[in-house]
């Protein structure tokens, strides 16, 4: 069933709320693993699970409620101790969560959902009933026998329930439903008794009976939900109920819940009853808003749930004492001016929760970013006029400095705001990190290695954009580690290391970089096979490979089609992957470098900044050109005396505190015509992954702020990543540090790598 | 800078975008030869200035500039005809225009005015018909004294740079 007739926008928002939901549930069950009886963990999937089943149903996606219910059915079992969640179980859980998110997908491309494989819920359920899968189902003929009766049970008068055909379709969820969260409520009415663990018992009851009243809602019967909302209002106002009131009220609960259970029974039979239960519901109301009851209205000692059902007239159909009109009245006065009191004094002070959270359209972000990086550009402006009517201003110093202070608090003001603006963007690591455990439990299995992933600093937040760039890259990095760099058990047994490898994701903060590794404790890149694969490839020449140190050899593995493993597996080793992440991280103006000891393991560091959008530059002159190099790539700025730069072979290097470096001519690197070239005196060392060139430009202009703009438009163009509008108004293109060391390593003779 | 106003002052009184039959129409002058883009394609015409060139960029990429924050390509038409580049005079013009999404300019000699002629007299382009290339061209409109050649942009901007750009993008 489609969720035809309903706004696209209650759809989005059940999206959006149970994407999030199902998100944290493929993390969860990968944890539960690991500790399968953790009662906290059972209860927050038991809940999320419950919540997309709820809201699924009234919008009633058929096929989503079946899986969502199924799944549910078992981790009730494991909730309750009655069944502990075992390997095949959890693969069901895992297919669960699975199927739902192709549903969630098919649901927002408008498609039908497809239904879940019978087996599937079969498995949960029967793992859920405590029995064999298949084994013939034998609730049915009794539940039929039981409920045949052409009376209600305790003298109820019966409804048959009519519904339309779509409500209809999800009754059969209902009673189990009910009967589910009667389980909990029954053991916070027996925890009630108890003083000491009242006050939880409470909060269960009214949490319970409130997701009772939800389940009902829907289907608007109401005799059901009369019961329902009494024992939600009961529930609400009972931590301050005293020891008398409580004797009053626990009996009435567990008479609410007793019929309740008789109505779940009912609803299985499409039946609906109905007692007398005004009196008894109307009680309840008045004990719990602190009322005491008349006498004559007040249960005696120790009456039990059935007891007060007579005594409240639910059974005779009369209330067991003189039910005079007048007294009635009375009753229902101070009722309601008990109900209008509690609504006027306890609302604000009860559990009221205030949202803290809003949800925005990531669109009228990105349009504050852009806002703000225009902002940013014009601030730069100002700030430059500034110096300039500082330069020319002789006279009036006032007005001069009047300007100069209005242009700082501009430029406070917007540092603020961007800061501000790119913490709404921000996210933690997390969102990408958990859906690791998931990924490397599947390898474990399809490998048949076993690994350990360790995450550290999951909560490092980087922006949006970047968040959503790194997760394939981060993906292809651990199949990596899983399928090539760890070994097989016996492997490690037979290198004396314990049979469990481990992965470990670590992600910090470094200034305005997140630093990301990816570690594993496996065999180590193998160098030698490495280097022939480069020789074979014609990526350099077997002396000069011979003549790399470990970690120049070990890049090669970055390059496009390069892969060293002869069995293509299916989960990497197709040789399209190192260079693609390479070519993403770069994307995000990142970096990635590698780095192994045989036998002892791999690490892949990756250096990416907080955001995509706005960074510090070197601003330099070439020529009558302006070019911005990040200024994280800007290791040291000289003007080097003629003894310092000197050529191996015929390629100019420079010479500074006891490093050689090779060194570029910016008019080289951007295709100036020889027309064009003047003096290049100044020298800007950029380093990426510790790999240093020194360029030669023609001056020094200063650092400033600079906002990203992409240069796609373009076509292909030189070692730049981007372009950015310049405090005068021009366009400046940006320097991208690593493609111009590539770019310079390309032309690299033998002795020059040596140098390096 | 923007000379988008005068423009559409000349397009007289009826200023609307003419109906079925009717084409209206941005004149400009590229190597003596009288060309035409529909209006509706045109976002500004700017004056020349200060381009930004970009190393290693296909030929007939002058370079960037900047349009109100946005750093858009801006293409010198001579070059993508092939023909010789000439120099710059006050005259010349950026003729800013969407194509596909993509916001490029291209560099003319002069732009001359906006017309409007029926779509009646436009013809499919004959083989030869000037210097360049008959693939760029969607037609030609007969004037009572001269012809004018209707550019096709989606083809002059078009397939060549997505290509390049994705090229690009792979080998980045």
């Amino acid at each position: 069933m489609s969720a035809g007739g309903f706004d696209p926008q209650i759809i989005q928002d059940f999206l959006t709320e149970c994407g999030e939901l199902l998100e944290g549930l493929e993390g969860d069950l990968v944890s539960l693993e690991s500790s399968p009886t953790d009662p906290d963990l059972l209860n927050q999937i038991f809940r999320a699970l419950h919540t997309v089943k709820g809201s699924a149903s009234f919008l009633a996606l058929t096929n989503l409620v079946a899986i969502a219910h199924a799944a549910e059915t078992a981790l009730n079992a494991a909730r309750t101790g009655r069944a502990v969640v075992d390997r095949p179980c959890m693969n069901m859980l895992l297919q669960t969560v699975d199927l739902l998110a192709r549903q969630f997908q098919q649901l927002s491309a408008g498609e039908d959902l497809e239904a879940p494989d019978p087996a599937l819920v079969e498995g949960l359920t029967a793992f859920g009933e405590g029995r064999e899968a298949g084994a013939a189902d034998t609730q049915t003929p009794a539940q039929a026998a039981a409920g045949t009766a052409p009376d209600g049970p305790l003298g109820a008068r019966t409804t048959p329930i009519d519904l339309p055909a779509d409500k209809m379709a999800l009754v059969e969820f209902l009673a189990p439903d009910i009967r589910q969260t009667l389980d909990t409520i029954n053991d916070s009415l027996v925890a009630l008794a108890n003083p000491d663990s009242r006050r939880e018992a409470g909060e269960a009851l009214a949490a319970a009976s409130d997701d009772l009243v939800r389940s009902v809602d829907f289907f608007e019967f109401e005799p059901v939900t009369r019961l329902s909302t009494s024992l939600r209002d009961a529930a609400s106002n009972i931590e301050d109920a005293d020891e008398d009131a409580i004797a009053q009220i626990r009996p009435r609960l567990t008479a609410l819940s007793l019929l309740l259970t008789l109505q779940a029974d009912g609803i299985e039979q499409a039946t609906l009853y109905d007692w007398p239960t005004d009196a008894l519901i109307e009680r309840l109301a008045l004990v719990c808003a602190g009322k005491p009851l008349d006498e004559a209205h007040s249960l005696p000692a120790d009456t039990d749930a059935e007891g007060a059902l007579a005594f409240d007239g639910v059974l005779s159909g009369r209330p067991e004492l003189a039910d005079s009109p007048e007294l009635k009245l009375a009753d229902d006065a101070s009722a309601e001016a008990a109900q209008g009191e509690d609504r006027g004094a306890k609302r604000p002070g009860a559990k009221q929760v205030i949202e803290q959270t809003i949800r925005v359209e990531v669109g009228r972000l990105e349009s504050l970013m852009n806002l703000v990086g225009e902002l940013v550009l014009q601030k730069n402006r100002v700030a430059a006029l500034a110096r300039r009517v500082g330069a020319a201003q002789k006279g009036d110093n006032d007005l001069c400095e009047q300007i100069n202070a209005s242009a700082e608090d501009l430029d406070r003001v917007t540092g603020d705001l961007q800061l501000a603006v790119m913490r709404t963007r921000m996210q933690p690591l997390d969102k990408i990190f958990g859906r690791y455990p998931r990924l490397i439990r599947d390898l474990a299995d399809k490998t048949g290695k076993k690994i350990n992933l360790k995450i550290v600093g999951g909560d490092t937040e980087v922006d949006k954009s970047v968040i959503e760039a790194l997760g394939d890259p981060l993906v292809h990095l651990m199949r990596n580690s899983a399928d090539h760099g760890l070994e097989t058990p016996e492997q490690r047994g037979a290198a004396a290391k314990s049979p469990e490898g481990t992965i470990v994701l670590e992600a910090s903060n470094q200034g305005s970089h997140v630093r990301i590794l990816v570690r594993d404790d496996g065999r180590g890149l193998d160098r030698a096979r490495i280097a022939s694969k480069a020789v074979e490839r014609g990526l350099a020449t077997r002396e000069e490979v011979d003549a790399l140190p470990d970690r120049d050899v070990f890049r090669f593995i970055f390059e496009a089609g390069f892969s060293t493993v002869e069995q293509v597996s299916d989960l990497s080793g197709r040789g399209v992957g190192m260079d693609v992440v390479r070519t993403n991280i770069g994307k995000l103006n990142g970096s990635i470098d590698v780095s192994s000891t045989p036998g002892q393991g791999t690490t892949f560091t990756i250096s990416i900044p907080l955001t995509v959008a706005i960074m510090q530059a070197m601003m330099v002159r070439v020529a009558d050109e302006i070019y911005a190099i990040p200024l994280d790539n800007v290791v040291e700025i000289l003007r080097p005396s003629d003894e310092m730069i000197y050529s191996i072979g015929d390629s100019p290097v420079l010479k500074t505190r006891g490093s050689v470096l090779p060194l570029i001519s910016a008019f080289d690197a951007f295709e100036y015509p020889p027309e064009r070239r003047t003096e290049t005196p100044f020298v800007v060392i950029l380093s990426v992954n510790e790999r240093q060139i020194g360029l030669r430009v023609s001056e020094l202009i200063g650092q400033q702020e600079i906002v990203i703009k992409p240069l796609e438009a373009v076509g292909r163009a030189g070692p730049l990543s981007g372009a950015t509008v310049r405090d005068d108004g021009g366009v400046s293109l940006i320097i991208d540090a690593s493609g111009l060391i590539r770019a310079a390593e390309g032309r690299k003779t033998p002795e020059l790598q040596r140098a390096a | 800078m923007n000379e988008n106003l005068s423009i559409t002052d000349k397009s007289g009184p009826q200023g609307e975008h003419g109906g079925d039959d009717q084409l209206q129409l941005v004149t400009f002058e590229v190597a003596g030869e009288e060309f035409a883009v529909d209006i509706l394609a045109v976002q500004e015409i700017n004056r020349m200035m200060a381009l930004t060139r970009v190393p290693q960029s296909p030929p007939e990429v002058e370079g960037v500039i900047n349009l109100r924050g946005k750093i858009i390509p801006v293409l010198d038409l001579r070059k993508r005809f092939g023909l010789d580049a000439s120099e710059r005079t006050e005259h010349n013009r950026i003729v800013v225009v969407e194509v596909h999404g993509r916001v490029i300019g291209f560099i003319v000699d002069r732009v001359h005015e906006v017309l409007r002629i029926p779509s009646s007299i436009v013809e499919p382009a004959p083989q030869m018909v000037c210097s360049i290339n008959s693939e760029f061209i969607a037609g030609v409109g007969k004037l009572e004294d001269r012809l004018l050649i209707l550019l096709d942009l989606s083809r002059l901007f078009d397939a060549r740079m997505v290509d390049e750009t994705q090229t690009s993008s792979v080998a980045a």
